[in-house]
């Protein structure tokens, strides 16, 4: 299996505060990654590295190197990288638009599709983020009137439109109830088959049922990283084990 | 120990009289505010109510004087029977004692027959003129003069006693403020026009792509706060200094006109409205522009698609925040317009606006509170209407969105 991302000796700094040090790992296509770690270790900021996200904060700075399909991600378009990287956020954040438009939203920036096929495209994109059924009759009401749990889905099917390689997920069922994290859960199995995924979470049962990768991250180093079965059953650093058996965390 | 028991204790009564007491307190605030608005919603309603028409919007504030020469007549014509006024069937005219726009004791023509002498004298002659003073010559060839200031019922007896017409003599009726009306709102729409674009550009920058811990940026901020506190006759200076001088490039005259006076305003509105805009943008929630950014939408898209038509209803009401500023300003527009109550509206011109109006009838030897009235309370029905559509045009806008 290829990698479709390769980090290499990545440090991130906020002004004088180094929150990542030195990380080596790569992701795998096809594959679901996790993030796991106390808060503030730094696996949202890894996260938001992969899409250029961090360059919205004035004063990250960042040095080593993401390489994405062996090009370095310094050199890309952030434009063009983000349209092949989508990202899934905490808190479900549609725009205050119609559903249909909010799907749209990406492809029409793009300048991609219009008319029938775009039509077409919402359907694909809601379908594969499960939420046509409920919807398709109301794809003119706002995106606002959902669920909690339909609003993140609905996220996903605006990601999912932009039809991009991989998807990133940032504690996407942080802010959900059970019944909504299920469904999520549910269809981040489903989604790997397509899209090669790499999901921040707080939750190690999460991290341990959908995950095939897991990256343990404790304050901003990258403790231990392997296939998560090999990972959660035989640790190989002590902390791993100490976080995993809930002694700190 | 039950509910009731602990309600009866010591310090939950205590805390009830408390709880009442500030509740009382904020009631009677409330109260005293509500009445204070009332009471002078009903002042200016009182006063000006009577004279509100749309003759008084609709007619020009310059009246002009007209005699004209006739013959002489010896028909009858019927009687209107209008009540209050005073008839002469000899001529077919019927005069009636009224006060003008302007708050003088007139005597208006209310009903001219249409074969009479005097309704075929011109178009002028007309029903709402106000007469002035005529010469008639009665049957042994003495002159009569009819007065508009002896009153109707006098001039009436004149004329009836008059054989033959040597001239007749009206003035329309002026006092309108049609060209203060539309000066206004030729005022607003230009200076938004100038001010909006600017204003909230300013906020965007502020809000969105200023560095937050530049010291430039913030000694910008402050000045801006600062400027919002200045008092407009300060800036009525600047208008005299800068924008007259300025806008004599455009319309070639060299005093005050209604063009200076918008660069003005322009000046006055830009903190406010740089002030509200940044608020309304600030209401937008932070994580729609990560999450546009993240769907590979440039700056540009995200500004244009997502962020300035969520904040739509907030820059709407800093716009009609804008447009009551301008319907209010007087001191800083007597600096730089004048205070001349015309008819004709232009950008190279003098006029006023409603509000320097106002000031222009009170400051008079002879100040005319009810036109002042009158003029307040269709400044109240402007700013109401402006307010009314910026609400409407937030709900279809809304509706369009599916937001509704």
């Amino acid at each position: 299996m290829s990698n479709v991302f390769r980090v290499e000796d990545f440090s991130l700094n906020y002004g004088e505060k180094e929150v990542l040090h030195h990380i080596n790992l790569s992701i795998a296509e096809h594959a679901v990654t996790a993030f796991i770690g106390p808060s503030g270790c730094g696996k949202s900021s890894l996260l938001r590295a992969f899409n250029r996200l961090n360059d919205l904060i004035p004063d990250a700075k960042e040095s080593g190197k993401i390489l994405y399909h062996d090009k370095p991600i310094e050199e890309a378009n952030p434009l063009e990288l983000r349209s092949q990287v989508g990202m899934l956020f905490q808190a479900p954040s549609p725009f205050p638009m119609s559903i249909y438009d909010n799907v749209a939203y990406g492809p029409r920036c793009a300048g991609k599709k219009r008319g029938k096929e775009l039509d077409q495209l919402v359907q694909e994109s809601l379908e594969e983020a499960a939420l046509w059924d409920e919807v398709k009759d109301r794809l003119k009401k706002s995106g606002l009137a959902l669920s909690g749990g339909q609003q993140q889905r609905l996220c996903l099917a605006r990601a999912l439109a932009m039809k991009p390689e991989v998807l990133l997920m940032d504690e996407p069922t942080s802010a959900l109830d059970p019944l909504a994290t299920e469904k999520i859960e549910e269809l981040v199995l489903n989604l790997k088959t397509n899209y090669t995924i790499v999901i921040v979470t707080h939750n190690m049962e999460q991290a341990a049922r959908i995950s095939d990768y897991t990256a343990f991250l404790y304050l901003g180093d990258l403790a231990e990283f392997d296939a998560t079965e090999k990972l959660f059953k035989e640790p190989s650093n002590p902390k791993t084990e100490a976080y995993l058996s809930g002694r700190f965390g | 120990m039950g509910k009731t028991d602990l309600a009866l204790q010591h310090p939950y009564r205590i805390r009830r009289v408390k709880d009442g007491f500030r509740k009382g307190i904020t009631w009677l605030s409330a109260a005293c505010s509500l009445a204070l608005l009332t009471a002078i919603f009903a002042n200016i309603a009182s006063g000006g109510a009577s004279l509100l028409s749309w003759d008084l919007l609709t007619s020009d504030y310059a009246s002009a004087t007209y005699t004209y020469q006739s013959g002489a007549n010896s028909a009858a014509y019927a009687d209107p029977l209008l009540a209050g006024a005073s008839y002469s069937p000899a001529w077919g005219v019927d005069f009636e004692d009224t006060t003008s726009f302007t708050g003088e004791n007139v005597v208006s023509i209310v009903y001219l027959a249409p074969a009479s002498p005097i309704s075929k004298l011109d178009s002028e002659v007309k029903v709402g003129a106000y007469f002035t003073k005529a010469f008639l010559s009665d049957e042994n060839g003495d002159t009569i003069i009819a007065l508009a200031r002896d009153g109707a019922g006098m001039v009436k007896n004149n004329f009836e006693k008059g054989k033959s017409l040597t001239s007749f003599s009206i003035t329309t009726k002026g006092g309108g403020i049609r060209g203060s009306l539309l000066s206004t709102l030729l005022v607003i729409a230009l200076s938004l026009l100038l001010s909006l674009p600017l204003g909230i550009g300013a906020a965007v920058y502020f809000a969105y792509f200023a560095p937050k811990k530049s010291r430039f940026v913030k000694i910008l901020e402050k000045m801006i706060d600062v400027t919002s506190g200045i008092p407009s006759i300060v800036f009525g200076l600047i208008g005299v200094a800068v924008f007259i001088p300025l806008s004599s490039v455009f319309t070639g005259v060299n005093t005050g006109s209604l063009l200076s006076g918008c660069f003005t305003l322009v000046i006055i509105l830009l903190p406010t409205i740089v002030k509200t805009a940044e608020e309304a943008l600030d209401e937008v929630p932070k994580d729609y522009r990560k999450a546009s950014l993240a769907l590979g939408a440039s700056e540009r898209q995200t500004l244009h698609k997502i962020i300035l038509p969520t904040a739509l209803p907030g820059l709407l009401s800093a716009a009609v925040l804008a447009a009551g500023r301008i319907i209010g300003e007087s001191a800083a527009l007597v600096f730089a317009v004048g205070n001349v109550i015309g008819d004709t509206v232009s950008l190279a011109g003098k006029n006023d606006t409603l509000a320097v109006a106002i000031w222009s009838l009170l400051a008079g030897e002879n100040p005319n509170y009810r036109l002042a009235s009158a003029i307040a309370l269709i400044i109240l029905i402007v700013v109401s209407l402006l307010s009314l559509s910026a609400k409407i045009l937030t709900y279809v806008f809304l509706k369009k969105r599916g937001n509704v």
